[in-house]
């Protein structure tokens, strides 16, 4: 190995580190907020380690036949790692007062991390499926954290068997195409998925399978079933690391997959994948409407935006990743400010979350700057301009445009238009005024904890991105 | 990719054929053989299992440990850890010192998840052993 790859993997090192310190810092002593500063110092670590191979800027960097480093796993990496950050200041500040053993919850996230990372750089069937499991696994522990609580057990089965059923899904779509053609390589997969044709029916059951597996990670209709479920189950920063990290994650494996040839997908390939993605975006928008849940609405939500993400896998080109990354970075940060309101006015010392509709109602006259923050993340959702959501939705309209893919641009828009409704009915429920309450700010001490200040961070940042959108494009480039 | 028309006139498959046959066929008539020869008698308890004259017990009532499952989970990861070992034993001079090194790495992670495990008290399963540390675990808080 050059000093060239092993640099290239300095990501991977540190926070394989970190992860072992952190679990023997834990078998040493049970100490909450050591915990959480080991964790973070190792992140920040691990993201300045991205730096020395992004500043060389040398293309990329081909580690073993598994890995590659370049433009795309450094723009994911960094997303992955940044989110991750943004999780663990929630996890700091909801888990404080957690009666159980609150440390492991880091270690698990950490490992989701790694998983992310490896997903990033996979360029191999073999690093897809470590990275995929790596990536979700802990998130089952992650789901059924409160062990004490049924219905988060629950979900944490429910997350594990399904998963586990994609994962097998997906292997057994890999095995068929390797048996058909003998490719393993995602760079092989990719010309494969462009050649695809009714002439070979292992490779387009294979590749059938393998869309299947990856749309479930991704939570597109018709494998959205869990998302509902296991985003009401896990407690609120893990929803929050479900809705960023895996996603990013597993985007950026399929963006690979299917970008990897530089050519549009074989028209079977194109047909499905538009299925999909107009169902994501019909079906999300339409039960979200009748939810009065609030992660459950956010969660056909994500089942919409990711519909709309799906075009940016149809037509591929440089322009398409551009619009890829430029609207995952807009939808990360969004969610991450989303759920994290909804994990800071929650407590896991109650029963659950503060999740229902009702339980918002008027809260702006209680905890005004939360709630602020909290409008300003559900505009940005719904897309409305000046935030980062209309850049997004923006940025993937006219991909669809340049595309002629006239259908998908349709969906968009009819799936943003319900969206408003349904956002807006959110807001609006904020701020009702509650007869009977005091108007009076309940405490400040969100200010004072690292989450609220996360929170104020992501809203600027998320306002910036959407009236200054410059920097972000020209980062997005791959 | 093997091509399917040929197999039947290799050798080996005739071998193997006839072996496949000749299982079947000896289990066949071992079974046979004894229904058509053996006496048959009925009663309460002939169709109990017989196990060295002790009546065997009823495991569907018998409650397991739910420590004794994490025992032998925590079991089965480390001999499948212990397997990838194998892998690295049979190309220890080919792999050189950059797999002696990354060997190195998976043992320590390895030893360092089990002191893990030992601190977090996973692997005390007598109940005394758990009353003693939560004892201790409220002293220290």
């Amino acid at each position: 190995m050059t000093a060239q790859q092993l640099t290239a993997l300095l990501p991977f090192f540190v926070i394989s580190a970190t992860i072992v310190a952190v679990m023997l810092a834990i078998s040493v002593r049970r100490h909450h907020r050591l915990t959480a500063f080991l964790s973070v110092v190792g992140l920040n670590l691990t993201l300045l380690s991205l730096l020395p191979t992004w500043l060389a800027g040398t293309g990329p960097v081909q580690v073993t036949p598994l890995m590659v480093v370049d433009g795309l796993a450094s723009f994911y990496m960094a997303l992955v790692l940044v989110a991750t950050l943004g999780v663990m200041t929630l996890c700091h500040a909801y888990f404080e007062g957690y009666r159980s053993d609150r440390e492991e919850i880091y270690l698990l996230i950490l490992l989701g991390a790694l998983g992310g990372l490896t997903l990033a750089c996979a360029n191999h069937a073999a690093t897809l499926l470590i990275g995929l499991e790596l990536l979700s696994l802990p998130m089952v522990a992650g789901v059924a954290y409160a062990t004490s609580d049924r219905r988060a057990v629950e979900g944490g089965a429910k997350y594990l068997v399904l998963s586990a059923g994609a994962s097998a899904t997906l292997l057994f779509g890999l095995a068929l195409i390797y048996a058909a053609t003998g490719a393993l390589d995602l760079k092989a997969l990719a010309a494969i998925l462009v050649n695809a044709n009714l002439g070979q029916p292992l490779v387009l059951a294979g590749a059938a399978m393998v869309l299947a597996g990856l749309a479930f990670k991704l939570s597109i209709v018709p494998f959205h079933q869990w998302t509902p479920d296991v985003y009401e189950a896990a407690p609120a920063p893990v929803t929050a690391y479900l809705a960023t990290v895996v996603k990013a994650g597993v985007l950026a494996a399929a963006l690979r997959l299917f970008h990897a040839a530089g050519a549009p997908p074989s028209p079977l390939v194109v047909k499905a994948l538009t299925i999909l993605a107009l169902a994501s975006m019909i079906v999300g928008s339409l039960l979200a409407l009748r939810q009065d849940n609030l992660k459950r609405l956010l969660a056909y939500s994500s089942i919409a935006h990711f519909g709309f993400l799906l075009i940016v896998l149809v037509a591929p080109g440089s322009r398409s990743l551009e619009t890829a990354g430029v609207y995952m970075a807009t939808y990360l940060i969004t969610s991450l400010g989303v759920f994290g309101v909804i994990a800071l006015v929650s407590s896991p010392a109650g029963e659950r979350d503060r999740e229902k509709l009702s339980e918002y109602q008027g809260l702006f006259w209680q905890r005004p700057y939360v709630v602020s923050i909290f409008t300003a993340m559900m505009l940005s959702l719904a897309g409305i301009p000046l935030t980062a959501g209309f850049i997004g939705k923006f940025a993937a309209i006219a991909v669809g445009v340049e595309s002629d893919l006239w259908l998908l641009v349709s969906g968009i828009v009819l799936g943003s238009a319900i969206g408003i409704y349904y956002y807006l009915r959110v807001i609006s429920a904020l701020f009702v005024p509650m007869p009977g309450y005091e108007r009076v700010s309940e405490s400040m001490s969100w200010a004072q904890s690292a989450g609220g200040v996360m929170l104020l961070l992501s809203m600027l940042l998320m306002l910036a991105m959407g009236v200054y959108p410059e920097p972000l494009f020209l980062l997005a480039r791959p | 990719m093997t091509d399917f028309a040929s197999v039947p006139e290799s050798p080996e498959f005739w071998g193997t054929a006839l072996y496949i046959v000749g299982v079947f066929g000896l289990c066949a008539l071992m079974l046979v053989l004894s229904w058509l020869l053996g006496g048959r008698s009925a009663a309460r308890a002939r169709n109990e299992p017989f196990e060295s004259g002790v009546v065997s017990g009823s495991p569907e009532k018998l409650r397991l440990s739910a420590k004794f499952y994490l025992v032998a989970v925590f079991f089965v990861i480390f001999d499948v850890e212990a397997l990838f070992l194998y892998a690295w034993a049979v190309s220890l001079r080919e792999a050189g010192w950059m797999g002696f090194i990354e060997a190195f790495i998976f043992i320590s992670i390895l030893g360092a998840s089990l002191v893990y495990l030992v601190r977090v008290g996973a692997l005390d399963w007598s109940p005394q052993a758990r009353k003693a540390r939560r004892q201790r675990e409220e002293k220290q808080t």
